[in-house]
């Protein structure tokens, strides 16, 4: 077992000790094993590279690294050389071989594992080329490709807990002040200022206060928190023991999915680390401060993301919100006072702290500074985590780093803040992503979902997508969420059958109304954004589905017919032999047709034929 | 500590951490509450008991549950207005597809005018005309037993033994669930010696005197237990221990 660290003095020659061990220039393959990598064999790719890397022994020290999320999904597996900073793309087993042959003993880049930038058709050699990173400003993701997440001795060569001996020097007020400065909002949602709620919860009276991190991550597609708690928990840890420090917290606790078993070890693994080295525990560092974390798992419910119910969860309850007229930071956990932050922003707390308010506002906008970061999906070229600064415009983000839409498609809609978020049309795409101007255009920060939508979606569809979500995930309390979602996501569901008239697009209104203005917490009043905003930016296309009875997108099966256009067909009875139902008949080489009784509308003839040939109408 | 604030238009009077709704009940407002009850901990469930309240040096009036929300000084309340009778009403026909043919619940909607329902009435719950206000998990939890639960979430919330199992084991019978459900929902049957309700059968406890039944026997055991008393072996209904003092009082020996 290490010895504890005496003093900030003890971890920075600990720091320097690992200096020599770890030299900047030191030779580094660093394999992604996110999320998304793992699920296209980012770690069969890992084992063979270490494997390889270890057979060269002594003829070159190179080092095979698995590390956290490192953002650019879209490539996975990915493959990241250090220092060079070359980014292989796709990376298979068989590539490994190539690649310790010829790049590292051989010095030779290989051409085809590198990632083609759209625009230019060039390929780009180096992270800083790839149109996807070029266009980001990556404050607290960086690292996460260059530290391997189990290791504390990584994150503090880095400089890491650096924050913490410069805080500790400081002192909680100076600490409080310099947050409050950095004009840090939440990153959870609400976007509250951050360094307001740590004073609020300083100045309330109690022995006992809790710090909690909020990584109940429950946005469908969203993965950011998971992409920093797995890729580099000490940050988030830091952040976390810097706030105690602020506001004389004596326990922490990570509210932390089950279903993220990765964040949910690393984490874990980080707090022991942490406290063997005595950054955790009795007199860290040397100081007075004593604070310790512990981690609590989720079970899976969207509702627990709420900061009431989460309290509820974490003290062993049923995860449901309570209308809170006294502030969490008076009397939160087991009526303490406690300070509820996310993931993401804690890990921005050690960046303020080390680099000054006065920097970290000089990044984004007045109102909402630094960086946020964007999990980035749906129809878009480049799918992954993006971190830009506040104030970045929608275009930048989806048409920049996002390369833009797949396959020649026309850009429809962009929803941002998660499943109660709103969806925002073309004309919008030059807003600037901050906090309030998203609010103020019908949509919101949220925890920074970003689902992009090309011109087949239908917006009616997804506005009933994600009422399903959110009707399902309701705890059930108030009736006004409980029933009242329940019952406009049928209403949808009329209007996507073909049965749904202009009344009931009224009834929609009338009943989001009453859910928006009648419910507790915020699952249940934004929980319409997704119906409000897609009827106040995209109300012709409800009109199609009721007036017309047709989906312009062509989306809604009971509004449309497949049939072939005669002209184009050449008979090649691909569509017909593909066909589910036996549907599409024809003789070869002659135009075929669609039995309209039997087809499903399953839209797989389109899929497979290749000279466009079948109409979707 | 007293506060004095305004409902509807008229200075009152009122203790400082009363409820609204206690305050306007108390100022003669009828508002409707279903999930309310003065002696459990609040929910705020069923959004009927809507008012507007404005608080002082704010310009802004919101429109809240009154339920669970305290009177502070200055506090200006509407308790009547188109708004919170347009919410209201709309709230009331979400809840009466769950229980269309509650007295209670038909008796608001007269009020608030709800007629033709425009709603499909829910017919896939587990407890038939429960508005899922909680009141009998509530209730059985401030007695002590905690014999029932809120299962599930969102539209397939339900109430009952935990875990959603078919019978409650903690249950003793003593029926206050019975009796605090506001839509009568929760089946309760009782015989001349037995009654059953979610999902056991209990003996019921005889008056030795008149042999009207007092309540079951693991109520009554549960209840000496909790006292610290042993189990009597006499037991007597409310009505002839009030007999017997009388019969007492009026002896011509005394």
């Amino acid at each position: 077992m290490t010895a504890k660290l005496a003093d900030p003095g003890a971890l920075a020659r600990y720091r320097d000790a690992l200096g020599d061990l770890r030299s900047p220039r030191q030779e580094v393959i660093a394999v992604c094993v996110g999320t998304g990598c793992r699920a296209n064999g980012a770690i069969a790719v890992y084992e063979a590279l270490r494997a390889k890397v270890e057979a060269l022994g002594a003829v070159r020290e190179v080092e095979a690294r698995a590390t956290g999320c490192q953002g650019f999904c879209q490539g996975g597996p990915l493959l990241l050389l250090v220092p060079e900073g070359i980014v292989y793309e796709h990376v298979r087993i068989e590539d490994v071989s190539e690649i310790v042959e010829k790049t590292v003993l051989g010095g030779e880049i290989v051409e085809r594992l590198l990632c083609v930038d759209s625009a230019t058709n060039l390929q780009c050699r180096r992270d800083e080329e790839i149109p996807f990173y070029r266009h980001q400003q990556r404050l607290l993701l960086r690292d996460n490709g260059l530290l391997d997440p189990t290791s504390i001795d990584d994150y503090i060569a880095l400089g890491g807990y650096s924050a913490l001996s410069r805080a500790l020097e400081m002192g909680p007020v100076a600490v409080l002040e310099e947050v409050k400065r950095s004009g840090l909002r939440g990153r959870g949602g609400a976007g509250f200022p951050t360094g307001r709620k740590w004073e609020a919860c300083r100045n309330a009276s109690g022995d006992l206060k809790y710090v909690v991190c909020n990584a109940d991550e429950g946005d469908p597609g969203a993965f950011m928190d998971d992409a920093l708690l797995e890729g580099n928990p000490h940050s988030v840890l830091e952040g976390m023991i810097i706030g105690a420090l602020a506001m004389g917290a004596r326990e922490g606790h990570v509210y932390v999915r089950q279903e993220y078993p990765v964040a949910v070890e690393r984490i874990t693994r980080a707090i022991s680390q942490a406290r063997e080295l005595g950054l955790l525990g009795e007199a860290i560092l040397g100081s007075e401060l004593y604070f310790d974390v512990q981690v609590s798992r989720g079970g899976g419910a969207f509702v627990c993301g709420e900061a009431s119910a989460m309290m509820a969860s974490l003290e062993g309850r049923r995860g449901v919100p309570r209308r809170r007229l006294i502030h969490l930071s008076e009397r939160g956990l087991w009526g303490r006072p406690t300070n509820l932050n996310n993931v993401e922003t804690w890990a921005n707390v050690p960046h303020i702290v080390l680099k000054g308010s006065g920097w970290f506002s000089s990044i984004g906008t007045e109102g909402s500074t630094g960086t946020k970061i964007f999990s980035l999906v749906g129809k878009v070229s480049n799918t992954g985590l993006v971190e830009v600064p506040m104030g970045t415009t929608l275009r930048e983000i989806v048409f920049g780093a996002g390369g833009g839409i797949p396959d020649g498609k026309a850009f429809k809609a962009v929803q941002t803040g998660g499943p109660s978020g709103g969806c925002l049309p073309a004309d919008r795409l030059d807003v600037p992503v901050d906090f309030d101007t998203l609010e103020a255009e019908g949509s919101m920060m949220g925890s920074g979902g970003m689902i992009v939508m090309d011109e087949d979606t239908c917006m009616v569809d997804v506005a009933k997508y994600f009422l399903r979500f959110l009707a399902s995930e309701s705890c059930g309390n108030c009736t006004s969420c409980r029933d009242g979602l329940a019952l406009l996501h049928d209403l949808l569901g009329d209007i996507t059958e073909g049965s749904g008239t202009r009344q009931t697009i009224a009834l929609v209104e009338e009943l989001a109304d009453t859910v928006e203005a009648t419910s507790l917490c915020a699952l249940g009043t934004s929980a319409v954004n997704p119906v409000l905003s897609t009827l106040r930016y995209f109300r012709d296309e409800y009109l199609a589905h009721v007036d017309e009875k047709r989906c312009p997108a062509g989306v809604c099966k009971a509004l449309i017919t497949f049939s072939i256009d005669a002209e184009r067909c050449n008979g090649c009875t691909l569509c017909a032999a593909r066909c589910p139902q036996d549907a599409v008949i024809g003789e070869k080489k002659q135009p075929h047709t669609i039995t309209q009784g039997l087809c499903i509308k399953c839209g797989i003839c389109r899929d497979v034929c290749k000279r466009d040939a079948v109409l979707v109408q | 500590m007293n506060v004095e604030l305004i409902v509807d238009d008229v200075q009152v009077t009122a203790e400082a951490g009363e409820s609204v709704l206690d305050v306007a009940r108390h100022a003669g407002r009828d508002i409707p509450a279903l999930c309310h009850h003065e002696a459990v901990p609040t929910i705020a469930s069923c959004r009927l008991c809507l008012m507007e309240v404005r608080r002082p040096g704010r310009d802004w009036v919101q429109l809240t549950t009154s339920c669970d929300y305290p009177v502070s000084a200055g506090l200006v309340v509407v308790t009547d207005s188109a708004r919170i009778r347009k919410h209201r009403a709309m709230n009331l026909e979400l809840l009466l597809r769950r229980a269309p043919d509650a007295p209670v619940l038909r008796q608001l909607a007269a009020q608030l005018d709800v007629t033709e329902p425009r709603f499909a009435p829910v017919t896939d719950a587990p407890l038939p005309d429960c508005i899922l206000c909680e009141l009998c998990v509530r209730v059985c939890s401030a007695l002590g037993y905690n014999a029932l639960a809120a299962i599930g979430r969102g539209a397939h919330k339900s109430v009952g033994p935990p875990f959603g199992q078919m019978e409650a084991p903690d249950c003793v019978g003593c029926g206050s669930c019975y009796e605090a459900c506001p839509t009568a929902c929760i089946p309760m049957e009782d015989t001349a010696t037995t009654r059953a309700i979610w999902g056991r059968t209990f003996e019921l406890l005889a008056c030795e005197r008149c042999g009207r039944p007092i309540t079951t026997e693991a109520h009554a055991a549960t209840m000496a237990a909790k006292a610290d008393l042993p189990v009597k072996s006499d037991h007597l209904c409310d009505v002839c221990k009030r007999r017997i003092v009388s019969e007492r009082l009026a002896s011509p020996g005394r």
